[in-house]
């Protein structure tokens, strides 16, 4: 076997070798030397629920910076309950439902509402109370200071040899993702990003 | 011998007349071919004719015992315990594989092994995925994807290094290219980091192995492989620079495929005579065909109109097909 022939079958050999190589690199290289700075607040569950009284509106929101439970909501649970009880019967414009809560906590447990701290040096999240949450100081950007943001994964379909590569986000697995990196977090479950922690 | 060195050229110097005659235009090759007899240089295409449709109906044979496996245990499946669908499966696939070897070994019953190996290499990987399923893994996870195929393919690269038959070059491939997407697809994980091109990356690097792969194997005994290798090399590249040009226009990673494209397509037809390879022509005439009508639609229908941009599609259709007439038959047809 001569030398073009040599050369022909390293290139074959090489290229998947390579590329293997280069993916498994732009993974996990820059990982080591890029972390990012910024915890962040995110819900689990419903936090918009279309339930008795609530109609889609968010029951948490961030305002000036704070974690509170909406105004708007606060009212539409009001009427629930008024309704609920029959005290408005006829006059209310929200329906009444044979599972109406009594208290906005009922809605928050029915939705399974839980805040989350995401801890970027442990690399884990902790369930906070909402009490703990009205503390941080939270910015609602999409980017953090440092150039982050939290995307969601990616999913392929189909089996080899029919397959179709890329075919949408999967939801079930969270990414940072910026200067470069893509991280995967440590996150079970993710309803939905409230900011990230000031410092 | 004696009586051939006192009254005969011996065969050193017949040999040395050949390559002088030959150095000097004066004799070809066809014509020492022809010395040998009208029989001798016949044999091999009567035979060759006969086999290939025979060796059709072996594969077709092959991949209706592996239809009638996989039929059987999915019909049979809640009756089946965990040992009968093992061995119905990967028991067959190994049996399969073991009695395509003993006929290997006879050259009568060759071809009737190459079907058997087609029914163990179809069966295999079935076997593969319900014995770790009965053994309580989730086939469907990446790792168990790349973990299968890296079994498939050391079973075939280790009988490729034993027996040397070129079938075990194709299996090898497949189940290398299998790997190579599992693998890739499990380092990955679900990351976003790539985007939405990632596959079509991995299938122009995939078709770009296969190109030299055919190329390295295309003048020793395995080179009946090249075709099947450029043929599917080619197809992967062309399609995938394709796929990655987009179908929007003014994308920016796209505008940069759409830009080399013809590039690549220049290249392609231009090995195609290099090689006097077929399917470099063939796939390197669609793919300029699909280009045209690809950029056309993109750029100009909202122009120039689409019955003008159909003309001007028609008239540059013609001029490749005419291109792919030309070069075959100058530069390929032999």
């Amino acid at each position: 076997m001569n030398f073009k022939k040599n050369l022909s079958l390293i290139f074959a050999i090489s290229i998947p070798v390579l590329m293997i190589i280069f993916v498994a690199a732009a993974i996990y290289i820059p990982q080591l030397f890029v972390k990012p700075q910024y915890n962040f607040l995110y819900l689990t569950g419903n936090n918009t629920p279309w339930t008795v009284g609530m109609n889609g509106q968010p029951i948490y929101v961030v305002k000036y910076g704070k974690l509170i439970k909406s105004e708007d909501a606060e009212k539409c649970l009001n009427n629930c309950i008024n309704q609920c009880s029959g005290q408005c019967a006829g006059k209310c414009q929200y329906n009444c439902s044979d599972s109406c809560p009594n208290t906005c906590s009922d809605i928050v447990e029915k939705n399974q509402l839980k805040i989350y701290l995401y801890d970027m040096v442990q690399g884990q999240a902790r369930e906070i109370s909402f009490s703990e949450a009205q503390g941080y100081n939270i910015d609602t950007s999409e980017i953090s200071p440092d150039g982050f943001k939290i995307v969601s994964g990616t999913y392929e379909s189909g089996f080899f040899p029919f397959f179709w590569g890329y075919s949408g986000h999967d939801y079930n697995s969270r990414y940072i993702q910026g200067n470069n990196i893509s991280k995967k977090l440590n996150i079970q479950s993710f309803g939905q990003f409230l900011g990230w922690v000031k410092k | 011998m004696v009586g051939l060195k006192n009254n005969m050229l011996t065969k050193e110097e017949i040999l040395q007349g050949i390559k002088d005659l030959a150095s000097q235009n004066q004799i070809t090759k066809s014509e020492v071919m022809m010395a040998f007899g009208q029989e001798i240089m016949q044999t091999p295409e009567k035979k060759k004719a006969g086999v290939a449709i025979t060796d059709i109906l072996y594969y077709i044979g092959g991949a209706v015992v592996f239809m009638g496996i996989g039929i059987f245990v999915f019909q049979n499946w809640s009756s089946l315990n965990s040992f009968t669908r093992v061995i119905s499966t990967l028991g067959s696939a190994v049996a399969a594989y073991f009695v395509a070897i003993l006929l290997f070994r006879n050259e009568k019953t060759k071809n009737i092994g190459v079907a058997f190996h087609l029914i163990s290499a179809l069966v295999m990987p079935l076997g593969l995925h319900i014995t770790f399923h009965e053994a309580g893994f989730n086939t469907g996870t990446r790792e168990m994807q790349a973990f299968i195929s890296a079994i498939l393919l050391s079973v075939y690269l280790s009988s490729l290094a034993i027996f040397k038959k070129d079938l075990f070059i194709v299996f090898s491939v497949i189940f290398g290219t299998w790997f190579f997407f599992a693998f890739t697809s499990f380092i990955l994980n679900s990351s976003p980091l790539f985007g939405k091109n990632f596959s079509a990356y991995r299938a122009l690097l995939t078709g770009l192995t296969y190109v030299f792969l055919g190329h390295s194997l295309s003048s020793g005994k395995h080179r009946g492989v090249t075709g099947f290798l450029y043929g599917f090399g080619v197809l992967g590249v062309l399609s995938s620079a394709l796929f990655l040009g987009g179908w929007k226009p003014n994308q920016l990673e796209g505008i940069f495929w759409e830009v080399v494209y013809p590039g690549l397509i220049f290249i392609v037809l231009f090995l195609s005579i290099n090689l006097k390879s077929g399917s470099f022509l063939t796939f390197g005439t669609i793919f300029l065909m699909a280009y045209i009508i690809k950029i056309t639609a993109e750029y100009f229908s909202g122009s120039m109109g689409w019955p003008l941009s159909l003309v001007v599609i028609g008239l540059l259709l013609i001029a490749s097909g005419y291109l792919f007439i030309f070069l075959r038959n100058k530069y390929i047809k032999r």
